[in-house]
């Protein structure tokens, strides 16, 4: 039995061992949360100019992964959101509480000819760079030159394509005009697109160096580039000559993490503390809902998934057969059973409800009026589909299973035909006949114009009508407001009855954030991120 | 020995070989490639075909791979698409990291296993033996996920003592880096653990009951002393093999554990660069790999050769 005795002696000691190893690193952890909680308080009570160590620190996730390729070029294809969104600023931006209203940021005021082809803006002064250098209109031209030249592959450049880029004009360090190609009264509002953003006059420096951008980044924002990482954490300090003020927080931490399940562990584990993007599950998102740690922002959003019919192919060439699928989808149930309710009614209109010019529409499911189209049509027995949707949103799949039991009412036998995330938008979409796709939300000008329109690449439902273009030209060139929503909502009219899209509903975004964040109000989706400040719990 | 080593390692550049060729065919066959992935949807045929022109995808497949080939023959495995650096320093810093966590791992886990292990062949049928193999077989049915991620819940969520997922600067020092290393090691050592202690309780048994054993406890040698002495080196024999085969399936296994714990080592590296069809990365990650398990195999038969004097007599 001595063996038994002296193993078992190796077996506690072994024990003992490992317990002695696992003790060290915990503690260590320990002391420094303790630190940094104490500091925190103190530094809120004596405002003292904080250090490393004491700063008031948001640590937040990248939302996206371009595999190393990321850059901080904000009109890059691979911008690093939300990196470039604190680095720089933008001409124009969206009102906090109105997200359909553009207000000044860079540009402080602005006003039209009577056609409103040439626009004067107004450059606000005062504006200094990370460098320390002033902010003046040949940066602003500098900017756009560079988003709209076809080397840099910027994905806005399509929709500044109304400028004319050969006549950007700067009469003073202060004041740039814009001359259009054809008249658009909303031009303010395009030009709140997130990526546009204003980076430093590099001319002088290396004007052909297509790294300089990227290795300077430097920008107006909030938050000055400290140390940009691709694999684990990119630190921001706070600019203190912001324009709008000093920033609410010392130090920005954006931590790449590579799974969303990810984030949901990093958020309960106390190392993240802002989940933005409507990124997290609305299965997980009860971990978060009322509890001490955590507050959950619901968000009324545009964003929008929906099924396309390809309207130069048969049987979808033929209006009837269109509308007849269109309606047999039972909206509300449909949205019920794929987000739990958390959303809105959507008549396959791309215009959402928040939006000025938004139309509001019925469109209650009818399967007799269904089932008499396609008898009408030709298909007195029903018909088959194949409907192709890939991974590429989480709601695309759900939404086809029940589309597939809604339109066996009427007689419209649904065959899903699954196929992988990967090469979705080259194989799939805008190839097969009737597939599945997803939109941000975007006003209703760029919704309308990006998509539908005849001659854009995004034209997904290949639909073609001219009398819906020209309401487009007509209502940008139209300065009178309530004539142009007459003119936008004819065009929504339209778009619903005869394009390919099924858009069912729009969907609520969510946003979780750590209870110790504060300066971001919890309606709204806009949000100034130089407010954003860590808040002082005891 | 040196007729064994020379076939051996002429045998690895054929699997080498292979593996490349298999690799490369796979990464084909997915749908896209490094232009779909970097564009997506906002991708143009002109868009796609001006970043393939550049980077030369646009070239017939055969011909790509017979030039990544021929570079990688002479040491060179090309540039990251995404990254635009040399792929090999890439790797060779994520591999430091796999390496800490795999080292810290087994440095826990090949004594705790042949301990147990020993133990268990030992009390075979009693209480102790009874506990240790039960543990085991846990232990060995449940995946790296699941044991990770209950680690995560007990004492990253639950108890706040550890990190649930690294994400450190890169200016932090080895020391406050370690904290980072306890969960992943923690979920590697308990599934190696398992897999060993089964290996050293089997091979122990049998020692114990071959007629050598037996003599000895016959000659009236003290029990300790049979075991230490007689049966233990001969059941450590097979015991090399299963460990190399463990540290060869880290590498497959870091991959989950990695992605679990978002670890920044060269599994995580290898996920990143599959989802965004980055090829030379993930042609150089397999091919290291592959290089790795194989040098690893190789290692690990020379030292069972060189241990047996029944093995080295025959002269491979």
């Amino acid at each position: 039995m001595t063996y038994a005795k002296k193993s078992w002696a190796a077996i506690g000691l072994m024990i003992i061992a490992t317990t002695a190893i696992a003790a060290c690193s915990p503690q260590e952890a320990r002391e420094i949360e303790t630190i940094v909680e104490v500091e925190v308080t103190r530094e809120v009570e004596v405002e003292v100019a904080p250090e490393v160590d004491e700063a008031r620190v948001v640590r937040m996730v990248i939302n996206e992964d371009w595999g190393g390729a990321e850059s901080l070029d904000p009109a890059s294809a691979s911008r690093d959101t939300p990196t470039i969104e604190m680095l720089y600023s933008q001409l124009i931006r969206l009102d906090e509480e109105n997200a359909s209203l553009p207000v000044p940021a860079l540009f402080e005021s602005w006003e039209s000819d009577a056609t409103g082809t040439t626009w004067t803006f107004k450059v606000r002064e005062g504006v200094l760079f990370h460098d320390g250098t002033p902010m003046t209109s040949a940066d602003i031209l500098y900017t756009l030159r560079h988003i709209i030249d076809p080397a840099t592959n910027s994905p806005v450049a399509a929709g500044l394509d109304i400028i004319d880029g050969d006549k950007l004009e700067a009469p003073d360090d202060f004041t740039v005009i814009l001359n259009l190609k054809s008249g658009h009264s909303d031009l303010p509002l395009m030009l709140t697109d997130y990526r546009i953003r204003v980076i430093k006059d590099g001319s002088a420096d290396d004007p052909d160096s297509p790294d300089y951008i990227e290795t300077a980044a430097i920008g107006t924002g909030p938050y000055m580039l400290e140390t940009f990482d691709l694999d684990a954490v990119t630190v921001l300090t706070a600019f203190p000559d912001y324009w709008e003020g000093t920033p609410g927080a010392d130090r920005i931490e954006l931590l790449r993490i590579s799974d969303a399940s990810g984030w949901v562990r990093a958020l309960l584990a106390g190392q993240l503390d802002w989940v933005d993007q409507g990124k997290i599950g609305a299965d997980q998102l009860v971990l978060f809902r009322d509890t001490e740690d955590w507050v959950v922002h619901d968000l009324t959003t545009g964003q929008w998934q929906n099924f396309v019919m390809n309207v130069t192919v048969p049987p979808y060439d033929d209006i009837r057969v269109r509308t007849a699928m269109k309606l047999v989808v039972d909206r509300q149930a449909m949205m019920d059973a794929v987000i739990g309710g958390a959303g809105v009614v959507a008549c396959d209109n791309p215009v959402w409800p928040g939006d000025p010019y938004y139309l509001e529409m019925t469109c209650e499911q009818d399967i007799p009026r269904a089932i008499e189209l396609l008898a009408e049509a030709g298909y007195p027995d029903g018909i088959d589909v194949v409907l192709s949707v890939g991974e590429a949103n989480p709601w695309i799949v759900p939404m086809a299973v029940v589309y597939k039991e809604q339109a066996i009412e009427a007689g419209i036998r649904v065959e899903i035909n699954q196929v992988p995330a990967d090469g979705y938008w080259s194989d799939t979409w805008m190839v097969l006949p009737f597939v599945g796709s997803h939109w941000g939300e975007r006003h209703a000008d760029q919704a309308l114009t990006e998509i539908f329109r005849c001659d854009v690449r995004n034209n997904e439902s290949f639909w073609c009508n001219e009398e819906f273009d020209q309401l487009l030209v007509d209502a940008r060139g139209e300065i009178d407001f309530d004539k142009r929503v007459e003119l936008y909502q004819r065009a929504q009219v339209l778009v619903t009855e005869e394009s390919g899209a099924i858009n069912p509903f729009f969907r609520q975004e969510n946003r979780v954030v750590a209870a110790h964040i504060g300066g971001i109000n919890p309606d709204f989706r806009t949000y100034r991120f130089w407010k954003i400040t860590v808040l002082d719990l005891d | 020995m040196l007729a064994l080593i020379v076939r051996r390692l002429l045998l690895s550049v054929v699997t080498l070989t292979i593996v490349a060729v298999v690799v490369f065919a796979t990464t084909e066959l997915l749908p896209g490639d490094w232009a779909t992935a970097y564009f997506g949807r906002e991708a143009t045929p002109q868009r796609l075909e001006r970043l393939r022109a550049e980077l030369g995808l646009d070239r017939p497949a055969t011909e790509r791979f017979a030039s990544w080939f021929g570079r990688a023959l002479r040491g060179d495995l090309g540039s990251s698409l995404a990254r635009k650096e040399p792929v090999l320093g890439l790797i060779a810093s994520r591999l430091e990291k796999t390496f800490l966590l795999g080292g810290v791992a087994g440095l826990v886990s090949i004594p705790l296993a042949l301990a147990l292990g020993i133990i268990a062949g030992l009390t075979r049928g009693r209480r102790a033996d009874v506990a240790i193999s039960t543990i085991s077989l846990i232990g060995m049915s449940l995946p790296e996920f699941v044991v990770g991620t209950v680690l995560i819940f007990v004492l990253s969520i639950t108890l706040q003592i550890f990190p649930a997922l690294t994400v450190v600067r890169a200016d932090t020092s080895f020391v406050d880096f370690l904290p980072n290393i306890v969960l992943p090691a923690a979920t590697l050592t308990i599934v190696w653990v398992a897999y060993i202690l089964r290996m050293v309780r089997t091979t122990m048994i049998d020692v114990l009951a071959s007629e050598y054993v037996e003599m000895a406890t016959l000659k009236g040698i003290p029990r300790a002393r049979v075991v230490l002495r007689h049966a233990l080196p001969n059941a450590l024999l097979p015991t090399i093999n299963a460990i190399a085969l463990m540290l060869a399936a880290l590498l497959g296994g870091v991959v989950v554990i990695e992605t679990v714990f978002n670890y920044p080592g060269v599994g995580l590296l290898l996920v990143t660069a599959i989802r965004n069809r980055d090829v030379p990365l993930i042609q150089g990650i397999a091919i290291t790999i592959a290089v790795m398990y194989v040098t690893i195999n190789l290692v690990a038969d020379l030292l069972t050769t060189s241990l047996d004097p029944r093995l080295r007599s025959l002269r491979g």
